[in-house]
């Protein structure tokens, strides 16, 4: 992976093990013309080496920090909750972002991942439709309206 | 007492008046006797120196004048001489006459008299009639004396003498009368130095004497050491009357000292039931077997009937001599104190009645842990005789996981003297070692000066609830796993299930947009219709999960205005209304009433929401309102009814059931027939009613009501909230 530096604090790090829904997400970006770049995780590990730098992401440059993290909750392995709990824990993490995106839409999680530091939690609509609007809202919000803290880079 | 004094001096005065009076009398009498004695010798002795001068007068003139004028003329001679002699003499006396008579005929015949005669003599008495009764005696032949009658009718006291030679009878008298004056005047004037003697005497004594005035003072100070002392004093006399008795004797009976005196002790003032003993006592004392008695206890009858109990004492009284002349006794009034002790005992006896019949176990315990006291019960939920217990100590006797706890709570309970009681569950142990659970009830009995004296214990059995607590924590536990169960079902329903439909769709969306123009118009029109089914499925899962939700999750339940909560759903539905011109009517304001608010939301939704779809009619309406009961105005009906196109009656029946729908898919909106479904949950959960009227055409009411609570909230979900706090997802 090269690092683009104009795209650095431009990055978007997606938590997802279901490949139609990563495929949604980018299809979504591509319709609405945001060229952030996506990098994927397929699991709560390997977010967590990625957000952590370590095994295939030891590497200088192979992680770049992420702006904003889109997390699933129900993942193989570790899951999204742990993920969410030990980046919020963390110092050098626990500025970034957490958007949570997930089907499920019980209040239960929805207080937990609040009660964690999740900065959002969106239910992922049923259609594509609903799923592309969900994104582009997301985008429009998260990089366009708020500021972000200017560590990102770190 | 001043009666009795006066009472005692008239007697006094009345046996001497008598006395003297008597003795006078009898003096009198006897001077009179002799009196009358010495009169008689006098007058006779007049009438025979008369007779025997005239005798021999007449023997003189006989022998020496010759009776030449024969007897009569010397007879008369005789008498007319001596007669004569006697006219210028003052015999004797004032009434005394000195009589010559002589009988002739049937006549006596008086030649001689004094004053009295003189002017009329001779006088001539029959001899029949009764006056001149001693000359009737005299010329009958007879000498003596006489007190009759005279030939005046007077009674006189006379001598009468028969001068046989002569044949005339002489008379000496005198007027009894005249004896008698002198005793008269003698008598009236003793009588009266008497009277004068025997007033002036006992005004005297009575006023005077000081040996009767130092009686008196000394009996008024004995009455007055009795009266101050305490205790009620009596003293009897040898036969068992009352002699003396002080002031608190009195008001202990109840009486006047002045009608108590002289009363017998036992019978009048001993009650019934105590008299024969009290009677036998008094005999012991009386008779001189005993000297002293004390602590007798004999009940007092009082005047007016009531009866005091008193603790006597008695003891002899006795003159010099030694000779018991009485008995002294004296008496505490001890009432009160019997009926305390009564009480007392009888306060005791129900006590320990309670104390041993109690239902519950109850033990006082030293505040070194000793058993002091245990009840039958206590002994009967630890299976130990009492005797066993009482060597036990309560640390013994308590479970080991308890003992230290105990402890610390009875020494709490001591240390702060404004905690009274501590209770807690704890176990004990029985005698075959198997543990107990009791509710233990702990309070402090303290002494005057606030020192724990001992603890009072009570242990009630609750071996058998803590039983079924346990059962039922197992039941609970079994639900609440079993509700997890279900919970992760849902949660599966909703998450699990749904991923992979919306992978259906988004892949049917790629596709289409992909692959769109490769398919065709029929490709396209189905997997367009593949994506919408999906979709439905997802519909259905979700309102399974809030179906199932609804039954699971505790109410909030508070006061709510429903005005503004119809308000907040008809403006959440307000674009949907608008497009279809539906009129929301609210014909009244609407009640604030006490329910879970988002629920209830719900519930207005769902039904709005079914009146504003199912109808054709060119003005729609939808009518929201609240409804009493005729006959109970508190009962609130709340109502939700349209002018749609109605239910079919045999349809009325299955609205409430769910993912039922009446119509298909494509008519009238894409319902999942959850709806109503979640509605008739949530009034139940809220402990009411829904029910549904409808006219196929016309239009549908749905009603519903509720119980109006704030702890509707308590559900089972809350025992598993607690209890799976811990659960991670």
């Amino acid at each position: 992976m090269t690092i683009n530096q104009a795209e650095l604090g431009r990055y978007i790090l997606l938590v997802e093990d279901s490949d139609v829904d990563y495929e949604t997400v980018l299809r979504a970006f591509r319709k609405g013309n945001l060229n952030n770049p996506v990098i994927r995780c397929e699991d709560g590990d390997e977010a967590l080496d990625y957000l952590y730098r370590r095994n295939q992401f030891a590497a200088l440059g192979a992680a770049p920090r992420p702006a904003l993290v889109l997390l699933d909750l129900n993942l193989p392995g570790t899951d999204g909750r742990e993920v969410l709990e030990e980046m919020k824990s963390d110092e050098y993490l626990k500025d970034i972002p957490v958007i949570v995106m997930t089907t499920s839409s019980d209040q239960r999680d929805v207080e937990r991942c609040y009660k964690y530091g999740a900065n959002s939690y969106v239910a992922k609509p049923v259609s594509f439709e609903g799923y592309m609007e969900a994104v582009q809202r997301l985008h429009s919000y998260w990089f366009d309206t708020v500021m972000l803290p200017d560590s990102m880079s770190g | 007492m001043k009666s009795d004094k006066q009472k005692a001096a008239i007697v006094s005065v009345v046996v001497l008046t008598v006395a003297l009076c008597g003795l006078m009398s009898m003096t009198l009498w006897l001077l009179y006797r002799t009196t009358l004695r010495l009169e008689q010798q006098r007058l006779q002795e007049i009438v025979h120196s008369h007779a025997v001068l005239i005798e021999e007068f007449f023997h003189v003139q006989e022998q020496f004048f010759k009776p030449s004028a024969g007897q009569e003329q010397t007879l008369e001679s005789v008498l007319t001489s001596v007669l004569n002699s006697h006219l210028h003499k003052q015999c004797f006396g004032k009434s005394g006459e000195f009589l010559i008579a002589r009988q002739e005929n049937e006549n006596i015949i008086f030649w001689s008299g004094q004053e009295h005669l003189s002017n009329s003599l001779p006088l001539s008495v029959p001899k029949q009639s009764s006056l001149a009764e001693p000359m009737r005696l005299a010329l009958s032949g007879k000498n003596g004396t006489i007190a009759g009658t005279d030939y005046r009718g007077k009674t006189v006291l006379a001598a009468f003498r028969w001068v046989p030679e002569m044949h005339i009878g002489l008379v000496a008298k005198i007027d009894l009368a005249e004896v008698r004056q002198p005793l008269l005047r003698t008598t009236a004037t003793a009588s009266g130095i008497v009277l004068l003697l025997i007033l002036g005497g006992s005004a005297v004594i009575l006023r005077f004497n000081p040996f009767l005035h130092r009686l008196e003072e000394e009996k008024s100070r004995a009455q007055n050491y009795l009266d101050i002392a305490g205790a009620m004093i009596a003293v009897l006399d040898k036969y068992g009357r009352l002699k003396l008795i002080n002031r608190q004797g009195c008001e202990m009976l109840g009486g006047q000292q002045e009608g108590l005196i002289g009363l017998f002790w036992v019978e009048h003032c001993i009650q019934f039931d105590d008299r024969q003993r009290g009677s036998s006592i008094l005999q012991l004392l009386l008779s001189g077997t005993k000297e002293q008695v004390d602590g007798i206890e004999l009940q007092v009858q009082r005047v007016d009937g009531t009866s005091r109990i008193i603790e006597w004492s008695g003891r002899t009284l006795r003159d010099r001599n030694e000779q018991i002349i009485g008995v002294i006794c004296s008496g505490a009034d001890v009432t009160e104190r019997r009926q305390s002790e009564q009480s007392l005992h009888d306060a005791k006896e129900a006590f320990q009645a309670t104390f041993e019949q109690a239902a519950v176990g109850i033990a006082h315990v030293a505040p070194d842990g000793r058993l002091l006291r245990i009840n039958r019960k206590f002994c009967t939920i630890l299976g130990y005789t009492q005797d066993e217990l009482l060597k036990k100590t309560i640390q013994e006797i308590t479970h080991p996981k308890h003992v230290e706890h105990s402890y610390a709570k009875a020494k709490e309970l001591a240390a702060k003297p404004d905690l009274t009681t501590y209770a807690m569950e704890k176990q004990y142990l029985r005698r075959d070692s198997s543990a107990v659970w009791v509710n233990h009830t702990v309070s402090l009995v303290r002494d005057g000066q606030g020192r724990p004296q001992y603890y009072i214990s009570v242990i009630e059995d609750i071996q058998a609830r803590k039983e079924i607590e346990v059962a039922l924590g197992e039941r609970t536990e079994l639900l609440v796993r079993s509700n997890k169960e279900l919970d992760d079902f849902a949660y599966i329903a909703s998450h699990d299930l749904k991923e992979p439909l919306r992978g259906i769709m988004s892949y049917s969306t790629f596709i289409l947009e992909d692959y769109g123009e490769k398919l065709g118009g029929d490709g396209r029109d189905r997997l367009k219709v593949m994506g919408d089914l999906a979709g439905r499925l997802a519909n259905l899962t979700d309102d399974l999960l809030s179906f199932s939700r609804v039954g699971r999750l505790a109410l909030a339940c508070h006061q709510v205005d429903l005005n503004q909560l119809v308000a907040d759903v008809l403006a959440t539905l307000r674009v949907g209304l608008e497009e279809d011109k539906v009129d929301v009517r609210i014909p009244k304001v609407l009640p604030t009433i006490v329910c879970d608010a988002v629920r209830m939301r719900e519930v207005y939704y769902n039904l709005i929401t079914n009146a504003a779809r199912y109808n054709d009619k060119e003005e729609k309406w939808i009518e929201i309102g609240v409804l009493h009961r005729w006959n109970d105005l508190e009962q609130q009906i709340f109502y939700v009814c349209d002018n749609g196109i109605g239910i079919r009656e045999r349809h009325l029946s299955k609205v409430f059931t769910m993912f039922k729908r009446l119509h298909s898919g494509n008519k009238y909106g894409h319902g999942t027939g959850a709806g109503l479904a979640i509605v008739k949950k949530i009034i139940e959960r809220h402990e009411g009613n829904i029910w549904v009227e409808s006219e196929e055409g016309e239009g549908t009411a749905f009603f519903f009501t509720i119980v109006q609570k704030s702890d509707c909230g308590v559900w089972l979900e809350n025992i598993a909230d607690e209890s799976s706090a811990g659960i991670s997802l």
